[in-house]
């Protein structure tokens, strides 16, 4: 059977215009012109708050210079740190680089951003600064950032549910235990449906880094001590891990939930308690506002503080527009405009006493998480947080098969200590 | 057992396997239905609840008006319905090629193109990053249908390969008895019988295009250009999950793929046959 | 021209874009990454980064139980995925093609899970297979199959299961729709004269059906081989590899160390090792095609 040429003939003004559209849909979706772009990638695009912040203080920026076009790049939160190495790593950094407490150090020591000791003591960043936040932004002396806002943590309690089981806020470790234990609700097949603790449970880094990392710092330790060597295997270590595990078997702690669904499960009422930072009350008055007057906060029942900061800015080394983005940088963590961070973001501003009376009027919350920022203790693995991902992994790794399976806890640290031993020694030293 | 007895039986068998193997499939679909109705506050219910009573339509609500959903699905039909016809051409071509001139030429090229799938795309992401942007198309929809092809025709290709090699080389050669040339021939006699054939490498070029997350991703940052996959996974917020608008635009993104299945479906089907045919 | 120039000429028209394409999107990336396996690249080591190494990191990969703890997982995971899915696919289009009344809607109903990206599937079956709140475990609890909740993706064991869950779930349809068009394409009078002899289903399934199906299975094993070779998105969102490294593939092993550990040059490595491996069986399989089955 043959297709007649008539047939093949006509087709040809279809493929014409197939290709005309495609070169018309070629070009950039960049706008063209004359203005200077400033490209921002975050993951806080679409955020409430964080969105409505940045647009802010972008806004202020291009009518001090109105030649100026911002260009935000959504990135969600597990991809962020990936994009951004695909971007430096082809010679493309981000005018406006937004630094994640994920990363950072490696970005640092890749020699990606831009050393700012000389252009920080130009401003007043060094002295009104929170001093931890300042550490993490140091890399082997050198200041490569200014942390934005912090992530201090605080208990908070769903009082209902105290009431109801006839318990008093816990004020130490063995207390938080017996709590959740009493606080956790069954029915009448036996299954839970109440949680006494909600935390983070997955076998993943996360059951660290948002998780048992703040037992664990609450208890004065460390997953590594002040010289950066590995304390897999210390007392503070080994307990709150035994105390996880406790609460496992006893059913007080959801297994398998990561960070998010922790909260979730406090926010819809099927947790008492959880440990976490500030924003978790923005997200309750956003998905379960009637939760609110039962939830109560109390500093962790631990005898230390917790507190990190969460996210901030750096320069990228390489770009087009460095005094922009550095200007941009100084408006956005000038006094006025980090009050209105805490305003809008309902997190604890890097700057000291940033905390406006407007937003403590509307988050009155914020006075107790902004003390708990000055004093908490930073979870970061000290002197390891080149190899902070490593670290996570292997801590995961190590510790799921005890935590969820029957492995033995002394053999499990054991083998973590060696496994940190061994990437801190693989670890790149100095500059 | 009777012959009409038998037939029962086997169709209460047959019944019995497409309910469980059919209740396997289409279970998860059936739970993203559920969860895109619940409401923003109780996604975390005991019991679950398989049919629920408070139903709202929140979730599409938000999905549909406040998110560029719709874009997205543009989006994503615009730049997989040009690289699949792109890869097409190319797969045919060099099916076409590699069934009939068995050289060693050809073989080289067909693995080549076959290693480009079996390596993971997340080591290809920067080289591909460098590439377009040597070539100054990052940002546009080109890079993203290209990137698309990188995967599509090797695919495309070993499929259409193995149905020409089912179509008899006598029917070339009686068209060329007939007076066309080899290139007239292969259009206008060869590719009819394989329509089938290039359908089936279509749909399947088409799912992987659409399933994609990586290469919209990093070559189309600007979120006007975003496809269905990107623009959903953008719905995942630093510290609050919306479940009920996610499950909502996921169904609804998987609503034009099973629109074109059911358009092309028997094609599909007569189209997979290659090398089936006893002679 | 000599007929014969005018094939070569012909040949050479037909691959031509195809040899574009792949040096153009292809030869570089290949060649990138190949080149970087043999490099120091650590994002971390600005000074060392580009030193050539030779074969240091492959020689450390032979080395490394992490590696070979992957290799077994990989070997493990396609092997499962691509024969049950496979099995499944073949029972589910053995039935629909039995052209039983009501049957039709069957296919496309049950391609659905092909057509759902892979990403938005991994993210359902992860809020399925959650411990304290996922309806599998409140199924298998109400009906009486357990007595407390399973921990899917917090135990090794059951990691391991799910992830090949979903695996199969997901390219099973596939396999039904290349084995239904392979079956739908045998004579019906081949069958009638089996029936005639005096065999039953299975005979007819033993000499008329199984030998029709040869090449469209080798078709459908090789691409569900492949894919499942390759498998990084779904694997990763589920259970990013753990719990203790036993759901880590290959491909998500090679991610972790570029872009979590930031070694380029390992994870390179590993990438080329996963090339080599799966080129060498996808030759194999071809070679068995090509030896028995075409006229």
């Amino acid at each position: 059977m043959k297709v007649p040429f008539r047939t093949i003939r006509s087709l040809l003004p279809v493929l014409g215009v197939v290709f005309v559209v495609t070169c018309l849909i070629a070009p950039p979706f960049a706008t063209a012109g004359q203005k200077i772009v400033l490209d921002f990638p975050s993951w806080q695009w679409g955020q409430p708050g964080y969105d409505d912040f940045f647009k802010e203080v972008m806004a202020a920026f291009v009518k001090a210079h109105p030649d100026v076009e911002f260009r935000p790049i959504p990135i969600p939160i597990e991809k962020y740190a990936d994009q951004l190495i695909v971007r430096f790593s082809s010679g493309n950094p981000p005018e406006i680089m937004q630094w994640s407490l994920f990363d950072y150090h490696t970005f640092a020591k890749a020699g990606w951003l831009v050393p700012l000791d000389e252009k920080l003591r130009a401003t007043d960043i060094l002295k009104t600064w929170n001093k931890s936040f300042l550490n993490f932004t140091n890399v082997d002396g050198v200041q490569y950032g200014v942390m934005l806002s912090g992530s201090s943590q605080m208990l908070f309690t769903n009082q209902a549910m105290f009431k109801k089981a006839g318990v008093s806020i816990p004020k130490t470790p063995e207390e938080l235990v017996e709590a959740a234990k009493k606080l956790t609700v069954r029915d009448a097949s036996g299954r839970v449906t109440q949680y006494g603790l909600s935390m983070t449970s997955v076998a993943a880094p996360e059951l660290w880094s948002y998780g048992l990392a703040r037992w664990v710092t609450g208890l004065g330790g460390g997953i590594t001590n002040e010289k950066g060597i590995p304390t897999a295997t210390s007392p503070e270590v080994r307990r709150s891990v035994q105390m996880m595990k406790d609460l496992l078997q006893a059913g007080a702690i959801p297994p398998g939930l990561g960070r998010i669904p922790s909260r979730q499960a406090f926010w819809e009422g099927k947790g008492a308690m959880l440990i976490e930072g500030p924003w978790v009350m923005e997200s309750i008055k956003s998905q379960n506002p009637s939760l609110l007057p039962s939830v109560q906060l109390a500093p962790v029942p631990f005898p230390h503080q917790i507190a990190d900061a969460s996210n901030g800015l750096a320069l990228a080394k390489g770009q087009k527009h460095p005094d922009l983005a550095w200007e941009f940088l100084v408006m956005a963590t000038s006094p006025q405009w980090m009050q209105r961070y805490g305003e809008l973001t309902g997190v604890i501003p890097g700057r000291n006493d940033s905390i406006s009376t407007k937003a403590l009027a509307e988050k009155p919350w914020l006075k107790a998480f902004g003390q708990v920022a000055v004093t908490g203790r930073p979870q970061t693995p000290a002197g390891m947080e080149a190899a902070q991902n490593q670290v996570y992994k292997a801590i995961a790794d190590r510790l799921s098969p005890y935590l969820f399976e029957n492995e033995n806890l002394d053999t499990a640290l054991a083998a973590l200590q060696k496994d940190l031993e061994g990437i801190a020694k693989a670890m790149p030293k100095g500059k | 057992m009777s012959r009409a007895g038998a037939v029962r039986v086997e169709r209460w068998v047959a019944w019995v396997i497409l309910l469980t193997i059919g209740g396997f499939a289409l279970f998860p679909i059936y739970w993203m239905a559920v969860t895109s109705v619940l409401p923003q506050d109780s996604i975390f219910r005991h019991p679950p609840s398989f049919f629920p009573l408070d139903a709202q339509v929140g979730g599409y609500r938000k999905v549909l008006f406040d998110s560029g959903l719709l874009r997205w699905i543009g989006n994503s039909c615009l730049v997989v319905a040009i690289s699949t016809a792109l890869s097409a051409v190319v797969a045919v071509l060099a099916g076409y090629g590699l069934s009939r001139f068995r050289s060693r030429l050809g073989y080289a090229v067909g693995y080549l193109l076959l290693a480009s799938r079996l390596v993971p795309s997340t080591l290809w992401v920067i080289p591909l990053y460098l590439v377009y942007q040597a070539l100054g198309m990052l940002d546009t929809f080109l890079a993203v249908i290209l990137a698309y092809t990188t995967f599509e025709i090797p695919f495309a290709t070993w499929m259409m390969k193995g149905y020409f090699d089912s179509i008899p080389r006598e029917l070339d050669q009686a068209a060329q008895m007939d007076g066309c040339s080899e290139l007239s021939a292969l259009v206008r006699v060869i590719l009819p019988v394989a329509l089938p054939g290039i359908v089936a490498s279509l749909m399947a070029s088409a799912i992987l295009g659409w399933s994609d997350y990586l290469f919209a991703l990093t070559f189309l940052r600007d979120p006007s250009g975003w496809t269905v996959t990107v623009g959903i996974q953008s719905l995942f917020g630093e510290h609050v999950t919306l479940w009920n608008s996610i499950m909502a635009g996921s169904l609804l993104a998987t609503l034009p793929m099973v629109v074109l299945f059911l358009a092309l479906g028997r094609y599909l089907v007569s189209g997979l046959t290659a090398g089936a045919v006893k002679q | 021209m000599t007929l014969r120039q005018r094939r070569r000429f012909l040949e050479v028209l037909c691959l031509a874009p195809a040899v574009l394409f792949t040096l153009a999107l292809v030869a570089f990336p290949l060649g990138w990454m190949i080149g970087l396996s043999f490099q120091e690249y650590h994002l971390a080591r600005p000074f060392t980064r580009g030193a050539f190494v030779g074969l240091g990191h492959y020689v450390r990969l032979a080395t490394d139980d992490y590696f070979l703890n992957a290799l077994r997982v990989t070997v493990a995971y396609t092997v499962g995925v691509t024969a049950v899915a496979f099995g499944l696919g073949l029972v589910v289009a053995l039935t629909v093609n039995l052209r039983l009344p009501g049957l039709a809607w069957a296919k496309t109903l049950l391609s659905i899970p092909w057509a759902l990206p892979s990403a938005i599937a991994a993210i359902v079956w992860l809020l399925l297979f959650q411990s304290s709140f996922g309806v599998i475990n409140y199924l298998l609890q109400a009906v009486g199959l357990v007595n407390h909740p399973i921990e899917w993706l917090l135990r090794r064991d059951t990691s391991v299961l799910a992830i090949m869950v979903v695996g199969i779930w997901k390219v099973f349809p596939f396999n039904m729709l290349v084995l239904l068009a392979g079956l739908q394409a045998i004579p019906a009078e081949l069958y009638e004269a089996v029936a005639v002899d005096g065999g039953g289903r299975t005979s007819q399934f033993r000499f008329i059906t199984w030998p029709a199906l040869k090449y469209v299975t080798t078709v459908a094993l090789l691409l569900t081989g492949v894919r499942a070779f390759r498998e990084f998105e779904q694997i990763y969102i589920l259970t990013g590899g753990g719990p203790a490294r036993s759901t880590e593939t290959l491909g998500v092993q090679a991610y972790v160390y570029a872009f979590k550990f930031f070694d380029f040059g390992y994870g390179s490595a590993i990438g080329v090792v996963m090339l080599v491996i799966s080129l060498a069986s996808a030759y194999l399989l071809v070679w068995a095609m090509r030896a028995g089955e075409f006229y």
